[in-house]
């Protein structure tokens, strides 16, 4: 038995002249919750696929605990929600879960996989009634069905509205807490920074950024100094990573909040700085550091 | 894997063998072709409504070898009821293929060959009633035939029709799932026309007859026929419907390794 849920080694994709996957390596041990962040395109549903055995790599393999993704699937040691996944049409919400229930091998009782969705009161509604937080119970229902030790999530809240949101993350967290090993694909960066333990940025099919939200915040420079002041050279100041300047106010990118500030109230020009503001990096900011030099590197190409 | 215990350990424990859970699978699809009451009406009623229609204008003449028109019409009534509903549950198999469910249930024991087995059963179960549909008519309407007559005539017409499974799911594989319904649809009318299923060919004018009988559908006729005129078997019919049925699979093929190129599965 490995302890390694998710093994990527070069693994590419490519459709036409666009490459989806690009040299991916990544290895994501048992039990992790893995966030996989990344613009549209970024591959993260190739990526997804091709772990669920749904698409073959051009190159490279995956590996899911150590077996063939399809061998993975079939032994019900994967399961998935797909993005947008189509329901079977024309049927109940209780008949698709039977249907489906049936075809694996271990399967949790089915009353608890009910329960733990949260799809009891519609299990007498037709497929095709659904809201969308409903099909994604249902959608959830189906990948826990197998019991599967690890759970692939491609953008699973996507168009839910707040509070189902939430409550979805609710029910995932009582999943995890058993030790499954949870991958999901997003481009909501709170989410990625508030329910994994790992992200893990793609870009143009490669790993751009892998750490905690808290990593890939300080890669980019951990806090935002901001202040009113004079136009002049603030990037040799210490701690200072990036500088902007909108008008009067300057905005420095800091990975030493405490030093730049010291820094700044003790230099020659300490009488000319006001209204000085410390702000975190909002992740998105740093999400957008990382992604971008590589799309610049790429045109330039 | 002591990182990976579960809180419900528990699990519903099943034998290894994928044939009973197969046959799970085929049963679902066959109850949910069964509670689809608008193909299923569709598939039954054109069928006996037509055969009522003809038989009250022609049925009471006499057809060669003295058996009454009433139970010649049944029979090619029935291959056109059958052929329409092989057809068409042949067709929704790919409907539901090119449709995103085919994914998800391909994240399950459930492989693609599986999967093509059971909807291909499932499709030629909707042949059955279509035929009973027609004969219950066909008694209703007077026909009179020993039992193994009936017997022989409903085995041989399963048997003939069983291609045009096929010919729903290769026109299924090679147009746009809007397209594809009414091809279907056009399809098997001209089956059913040309093969003479609603008319004897012989009506047809004479540069029309060969075309009639190059097609599945006359000879699905014609064999159905058999037992009930008696005479020598169509054996030219096994074999042109032998070549249908080895041209279908070829299309097939190449329709299904065009459909895993273009969309990604």
């Amino acid at each position: 038995m490995t302890d390694t849920a998710i093994q990527l080694t070069g693994l590419t994709k490519t459709y036409g002249t666009l490459t989806a996957v690009d040299r991916l390596d990544l290895d994501v041990p048992a039990g992790q919750i893995l966030a996989l962040l990344g613009p549209n395109g970024a591959g993260k549903s190739t990526a997804t696929e091709m772990i669920i055995g749904l698409t073959a790599p051009d190159a490279g393999s995956a590996r899911v605990f150590g077996l063939d993704p399809v061998a993975a699937v079939r032994a019900g040691r994967t399961g998935a929600m797909l993005q947008n996944g189509a329901l079977l049409a024309d049927t109940t919400v209780g008949r698709l879960l039977r249907m489906m229930h049936g075809l694996h091998l271990n399967p949790l009782p089915l009353a608890e996989v009910i329960e733990m969705a949260d799809v009891g009161k519609i299990l007498k509604t037709s497929t095709s009634k659904l809201s969308g937080g409903q099909a994604q119970r249902v959608r959830f229902a189906l990948a826990i069905l197998a019991d599967p030790q690890l759970i692939m999530l491609d953008e699973p809240t996507v168009g839910l509205d707040v509070d189902a949101r939430r409550r979805f993350w609710r029910i995932m967290g009582s999943l995890t807490d058993s030790g499954r090993t949870v991958v999901f694909a997003t481009h909501y960066l709170d989410e990625a920074d508030e329910f994994a333990d790992r992200i893990v940025v793609l870009n143009e099919g490669r790993v751009v950024a892998d750490g905690t939200g808290a990593q890939i915040k300080e890669r980019v420079g951990g806090r935002h100094v901001s202040f009113t002041g004079p136009d002049q050279d603030w990037s040799t100041v210490d701690g200072v990573v990036g500088v902007e300047r909108d008008g009067e106010r300057v905005t420095l990118n800091s990975s030493d909040a405490d030093a730049t500030l010291r820094a700044l109230f003790t230099g020659p020009g300490a009488d000319a700085i006001s209204n000085v503001e410390v702000a975190p990096v909002r992740l998105e900011d740093a999400f957008l550091a990382l992604v971008e030099p590589v799309s610049r590197e790429e045109r330039a190409a | 894997m002591t990182t990976a215990t579960l809180s419900p350990t528990h699990t519903v424990t099943r034998p290894r063998s994928s044939a009973a859970r197969t046959w799970h699978y085929f049963i679902h699809s066959l109850a949910a072709m069964l509670r689809d009451w608008a193909f299923m009406a569709f598939i039954i009623a054109l069928p006996v409504t037509m055969y009522l229609f003809f038989a009250g204008i022609y049925g009471d003449q006499e057809a060669s070898g003295g058996v009454a028109v009433a139970a010649v019409m049944m029979v090619t009534m029935a291959t056109y009821g059958g052929l329409g509903a092989a057809m068409n549950a042949g067709a929704v198999i790919q409907s539901e293929r090119s449709s995103g469910w085919f994914r998800q249930l391909m994240i399950s024991p459930l492989t693609p060959s599986g999967f093509v087995t059971v909807k291909v059963a499932t499709a030629v179960c909707a042949v059955i009633p279509a035929l009973l549909a027609v004969f219950i008519a066909g008694i209703i309407r007077g026909v009179r035939l020993p039992l193994e007559t009936w017997l022989a005539t409903f085995g041989v017409l399963m048997v003939a029709l069983l291609p045009m499974v096929f010919l729903g799911l290769v026109i299924g594989l090679w147009f746009k799932q809007q397209t594809a319904t009414a091809v279907t649809t056009l399809t098997m009318l001209a089956l059913a026309m040309i093969g003479g299923l609603w008319f004897p060919v012989d009506m047809m004018p004479g540069w029309m007859q060969p075309i009639s009988k190059s097609l599945p559908s006359y000879w699905a006729g014609r064999i159905g026929m058999w037992p009930v005129i008696g005479g020598e078997f169509p054996w030219r019919g096994v074999l042109i419907i032998g070549i249908w049925t080895l041209g279908l699979l070829v299309l097939g093929g190449l329709g299904y390794r065009r459909a895993v190129r273009t969309s990604r599965r």
